[in-house]
């Protein structure tokens, strides 16, 4: 894994794209480094230039080319404390 | 979160609950002891909190679980919601007989990538499912019409492409109002950048990708027509 920080980004070859604790992880790997900025726990920023790979132990591969791109998860509403809140799998 | 007040209550989520109501929340609300102690207890916490988690983890096993059944049981309309939330939106739609409100199919064409993670055109198939539970039937004895129409819950299914497995997620009323599953699931995606080109699903994780023209904005939910023309993989 590579790491060098400049304006908040850094780069490396391997990421897991949610927190800790979820027991089944998406991670982003590739040969070439790639570009992140961690905004927030669930909001990351990606800079890709090669072709990379997000895999998971039960979906399906995603492959992202080259581009920028927002990760973020999908949100839930809770009708009974009236919050919303983002869903980890 | 919680404080001891007297030896037989605690206070949940800000509410004054008995010892048998708390437990039994927390006990289902966390899918485990360890969980528990890591969301309630934390190792940095208090000496007492800590005895307070050790007396919780020896009793973990004996403390009843906590059903539909037994929620319509308590008489206390905001202690039932509080079993209502620890429960869960798949248990609570699967128990107690929704109503559908709108069933969509989107199908369109999409991509997939193979072996060697070149990508494949393929036709994606998804069905929504937009349910409610009517506030009266929850909490039959609020007083109001408007207070029983406020309690109504609304949730979209829907069913991951790859494991074929169900999911139910809570919407808000004012979506699930629109009838319109579509509008449901879109809501669920929330972006924070303008004219994405496009979107992927993995599970619960969205990317984005960001157009030439795509600028930072405040975040804001999909709706049906933009998920329908932006949603190009899922897995």
């Amino acid at each position: 894994m590579i790491d060098n920080h400049t304006n908040g980004w850094s780069s490396t070859t391997k990421l897991q794209l949610t927190p800790g604790g979820e027991p089944q992880k998406h991670i982003m790997s590739s040969d070439k480094p790639f570009g992140y900025k961690q905004k927030t726990d669930q909001s990351i920023d990606l800079i890709v230039k090669n072709p990379t790979a997000i895999t998971h132990d039960e979906h399906g591969t995603i492959v992202l080319e080259s581009g920028t791109y927002s990760k973020t998860n999908q949100m839930e509403f809770d009708p009974f404390n009236n919050t919303v809140s983002y869903i980890f799998d | 979160m919680i404080a001891t007040e007297t030896i037989k209550h605690y206070y949940v989520e800000n509410m004054k609950v008995s010892e048998e109501a708390a437990k039994m929340y927390w006990k289902r609300l966390h899918k485990d002891y360890d969980n528990f102690y890591n969301a309630v207890i934390g190792e940095s916490a208090h000496p007492e909190m800590q005895m307070f988690g050790n007396l919780i983890k020896q009793e973990w096993d004996s403390i009843p679980h906590l059903t539909v059944q037994k929620a319509f049981e308590e008489k206390n309309i905001e202690v039932r919601r509080l079993y209502f939330r620890a429960i869960g939106v798949a248990e609570m739609f699967q128990e107690l007989e929704p109503t559908l409100i709108d069933k969509q199919v989107l199908e369109k064409e999409g991509i997939t990538w193979d072996a060697e993670n070149n990508p494949v055109a393929t036709k994606m198939r998804d069905e929504y499912e937009l349910y409610e539970i009517q506030g009266a039937k929850l909490f039959p004895e609020e007083k109001t019409s408007w207070r029983t129409a406020n309690a109504t819950v609304f949730a979209v299914r829907c069913w991951c492409s790859t494991t074929g497995r169900e999911y139910w997620i809570y919407v808000p009323r004012n979506i699930g109002e629109r009838k319109d599953a579509l509008e449901a699931i879109a809501w669920t995606v929330q972006l924070d950048i303008t004219n994405p080109e496009y979107i992927y699903r993995q599970g619960d994780v969205i990317l984005a990708k960001h157009s030439a023209s795509s600028q930072s904005c405040r975040p804001y939910h999909l709706e049906a027509k933009d998920y329908v023309k932006l949603l190009k993989a899922e897995s």
